[in-house]
């Protein structure tokens, strides 16, 4: 892979997922996995797993978000698995989301949520370890 | 009789080598000087300290003799005894509390980090300027030991634990002496070199988590030792599935997969044996929500040693790169610990790794909010996300005259938004090569002002 492959993926933002946000269930054909969501933007977002996924690249996600009072849910939404990352700590995998056949409703539900994590961000104490 | 360490103001006219100059008269980002608090080792030094400083504060020691303390042995203070007392002092009582692995218990002589007066506190003894060449020195001997000890297992000879137990004396001295320079050269990944830079770069990560933690010295070489053999059991994996380009399938998975139980049976069979680096290699797989490899053990029955090495390895996987795949950023990996804190990873542990490690550690390229770029010099204890950084690169990332900002100091760029960090940039992102900057030797206030 070359320098800047990598440095591009950088280039987007990376907001961790909080307490709100669920874990995310990747659906291949009917066989499920369950995966840790890290971090989210609204065109993807990087999860985790001790478990590998199959060799394949296409599949849908589900997740759900709490934005205050209102759960913001995401069913079956069709996703390329476009980096992963595996080691014998875990795997990590980079997801993005298919645009072209995704409704407008899903766009900004996918909009709220980044830009409800954006507002809670704290560039300056990202983990909330010091405040 | 206790040695109490004090500020000690001296005009730079009575400035002398070996002196530990700790303040100067004004802020650090105001002067040449990179680091901040270093030993005086050159005469250019004092010149520099005259040019700049009308007066400094230097490290002084004083000596009372309290009523506590007279007519009895005294204590050593807990707080002292990481840069003072060796081997000799603290392993006796160590090792006797050491034992063999059990299922049921944690049998690395600490059940975790030490809390109250048992916790030590570390400061930069020299300035990593100082320590680098000596770190370089230590880093190049020690993946030397490393690849020699996989390669003799894999024709079949014993592992040197007095040769591994050298090696890790000379990296945790080096860290305790300073904690950023060995972490800098941690930074510089060699994909070729992967198992052994791996297996060096955890026992350093493991070191400077345990001097952050509180840990006596004797601790430290334990926990560093762990880290160093942490993966010895990959000797016996073939290095045809060790080195494959690509992604395992699941029999090669399988395989690689034992090595915690392959490192287990290398280092049991030494004549002499060291339960708690044997605890390490056994079980830095495990998890504390009981879905770790190969044993599946509860939390509770996790050796703490390993749960340390647990992280510290994560971290590195992540953030290393391999044959096949480059490393990730610093943050990323530290995301990916701070979501699996109590499931992956003890939650205490995870926090504290968190703090000790910062999003840009020391080494970490970075590209800042106004487009320019550059390498974090060092962090601030209270405040990680705000380093001091050298600029390299302009918002064109062209080559720029080298300065050094501190964030910290909440500084604005012209449109009067305060500088950020945007993120961190892979080694050699715009033609920055972090290897370049260590061959300086980080002699960068010969050529870095720094911006007030």
């Amino acid at each position: 892979m070359a320098v800047s492959d990598n440095l591009e993926k950088r280039q987007l933002v990376r907001l961790l997922c909080n307490e709100d946000f669920s874990s995310s269930r990747l659906n291949y054909e009917g066989t499920v996995f369950i995966l840790q969501s890290i971090n989210f933007h609204h065109q993807g977002m990087g999860l985790f797993d001790s478990n590998r996924l199959p060799d394949e690249k296409q599949c849908t996600i589900s997740f759900s978000y709490k934005d205050n009072d209102e759960l913001i849910e995401i069913h079956e939404l069709p996703c390329i698995v476009l980096h992963s990352h595996e080691t014998d700590t875990g795997n990590q995998y980079g997801i993005q989301f298919i645009t072209e056949t995704m409704t407008p409703d899903v766009f900004n539900k996918l909009l709220s949520i980044e830009a409800s994590l954006l507002a809670q961000e704290d560039i300056g104490d990202r983990y909330g370890l010091y405040n | 009789m206790t040695i109490e360490f004090t500020e000690v103001m001296i005009p730079v006219g009575e400035l002398e080598l070996g002196m530990h100059v700790i303040r100067l008269d004004r802020p650090w980002s105001e002067t040449d000087f990179l680091i901040q608090g270093f030993i005086i080792n050159d005469p250019d030094i004092i010149d520099a300290l005259v040019q700049q400083c009308d007066f400094v504060y230097i490290e002084g020691k004083s000596i009372a003799e309290s009523e506590h303390t007279k007519g009895s042995i005294p204590e050593p203070r807990a707080e002292k005894k990481g840069f003072f007392s060796r081997l000799s002092s603290g392993a006796s009582s160590a090792q006797k509390k050491e034992s063999r692995p059990l299922i049921k218990k944690p049998q690395s002589g600490r059940d975790g980090p030490p809390k109250g007066n048992k916790k030590i506190s570390y400061i930069n003894k020299i300035s990593t300027e100082q320590a680098l060449p000596s770190a370089k020195l230590a880093y190049s001997s020690a993946k030397r030991t490393v690849e020699s000890i996989m390669d003799g297992i894999r024709i079949g000879r014993m592992i040197d634990m007095n040769e591994a137990r050298e090696t890790v004396n000379n990296i945790v001295d080096d860290i305790l002496k300073n904690k950023d320079a060995l972490a800098w050269l941690t930074k510089i990944k060699n994909k070729d070199a992967y198992t052994a830079e791996h297996s060096l770069n955890v026992s350093i990560l493991s070191a400077t988590f345990a001097r952050h933690l509180g840990h006596d010295e004797v601790d430290i070489k334990r926990i560093a030792l762990g880290g160093l053999l942490h993966d010895v059991g990959k000797a016996k994996v073939p290095t045809e599935i060790l080195n494959k380009e690509g992604r395992y399938n699941e029999e090669e998975f399988a395989i690689m997969k034992q090595h915690p139980l392959f490192g287990r049976n290398l280092l049991m069979s030494m004549a002499k044996k060291d339960h708690s680096t044997i605890d390490v290699a056994h079980c830095h797989h495990e998890r504390v929500d009981g879905q770790g490899y190969p044993r599946k053990l509860d939390a509770s029955q996790i050796p703490y040693f390993a749960k340390i090495v647990a992280i510290t390895d994560t971290y590195d996987a992540i953030t290393s790169s391999r044959c096949y795949d480059n490393g990730r950023a610093s943050m990323e990996a530290l995301d990916i610990i701070y979501k699996c804190k109590g499931s992956q990873f003890d939650a205490e542990l995870a926090v504290e790794f968190i703090k000790c490690i910062g999003v840009y550690p020391p080494g970490s390229i970075i590209e800042l909010k106004t487009g320019e770029v550059g390498i974090v010099i060092e962090t601030h204890e209270n405040n990680k996300l705000k380093p001091r950084v050298l600029l390299v690169r302009d918002r064109n990332k062209v080559e720029k005259p080298q300065k050094i900002i501190d964030l910290n100091l909440n500084l604005k760029d012209k449109s009067g938004n305060t500088i950020q960090i945007a993120h961190e940039l892979i080694n050699g992102a715009h033609g920055v090569w972090l290897e370049d900057y260590i061959k300086r030797g980080l002699l960068l206030h010969k050529t870095a002002k720094a911006d007030s």
